[in-house]
């Protein structure tokens, strides 16, 4: 059983004997790859959501989390990552509630410049991750 | 000092005279969508890998380009702000050439551990 931190030694040089034919590095990396983008993409649709709608937007996404909580079985990761939309209606209620605006020009600038980054991103995963490991025969 | 409302409505203005059309980005998203098509198109042509990531590469930095440009509206900025965050963007994308020579360690060197536990 791999523990971390990692102890000194020989008994933690262990599980790096054989690390690349053993460590599941293709799963590693798609999944931290792509999972790692689709909480940007989500975080990027909280982001527009509160802009274009402000308070509007917490029933949204609450109704969102209960979805997607409740719509998966327990063994799925989506299941307990749903919660990212808890926490996230958690934060923009105390935004809101602290910083009470009506959001400008400048606002949706931004909130697009930052989902456009987002998307800019994809631009390079989505070839590397998907069409170069792709073997038709 | 202007208030909140003569700076929205300033804004606002300057926002109509930098005259963004809607068939503009129209034109940009079906650009980006034709492009895609022809990066899963390739995928099926069996082609050497290298070669193939050379293409999907050259490609995908079009993309990149257009949603700069474009939709992030860099086309339309001064030519200071399109130095600055160009010539960012090339510092960080070198800076991350560092970690090259670890892959071709981990490549041809092994992971370097000597010590096998009994």
């Amino acid at each position: 059983m791999p523990v971390f931190p990692t102890p000194p030694g020989e008994a933690g040089n262990a599980e790096f004997v054989n690390v690349t034919k053993t460590a599941p590095q293709f799963a590693a990396t798609f999944f931290g790859l792509t999972g790692m983008h689709m909480l940007h993409v989500t975080l990027g649709v909280v982001y527009l959501g509160v802009v274009a709608l402000r308070r509007w937007f917490i029933p949204v996404l609450l109704g969102l989390w209960l979805v997607a909580w409740l719509g998966t079985p327990a063994y799925s990761p989506f299941h307990y990552g749903a919660h990212v939309l808890l926490v996230a209606a958690v934060v923009i209620s105390i935004i809101l509630w602290l910083k009470p605006k009506v959001y400008d020009s400048s606002d949706v600038e931004v909130a697009g410049l930052y989902w456009h980054f987002v998307d800019l991103v994809w631009m390079f995963i989505f070839p590397l991750v998907y069409l170069m490991s792709t073997r038709i025969v | 000092m202007m208030d909140a409302t003569q700076l929205a409505l300033e804004q606002r203005s300057a926002e109509e005279q930098r005259h963004h059309s809607k068939g503009q980005f129209l034109w940009v998203w079906a650009a980006l969508l034709v492009m895609t098509g022809i990066e899963v198109y390739l995928t099926y042509q069996n082609m050497e890998p290298i070669r193939m990531l050379s293409i999907l590469m050259g490609l995908s930095l079009l993309k990149a380009g257009l949603i700069i440009g474009y939709f992030m509206h860099l086309k339309f900025e001064i030519s200071a702000m399109k130095w600055v965050t160009m010539s960012s963007l090339v510092f960080c994308l070198a800076m991350m050439l560092v970690f090259l020579p670890d892959a071709y360690r981990i490549l041809h060197l092994g992971v370097g551990i000597t010590t096998v536990p009994k």
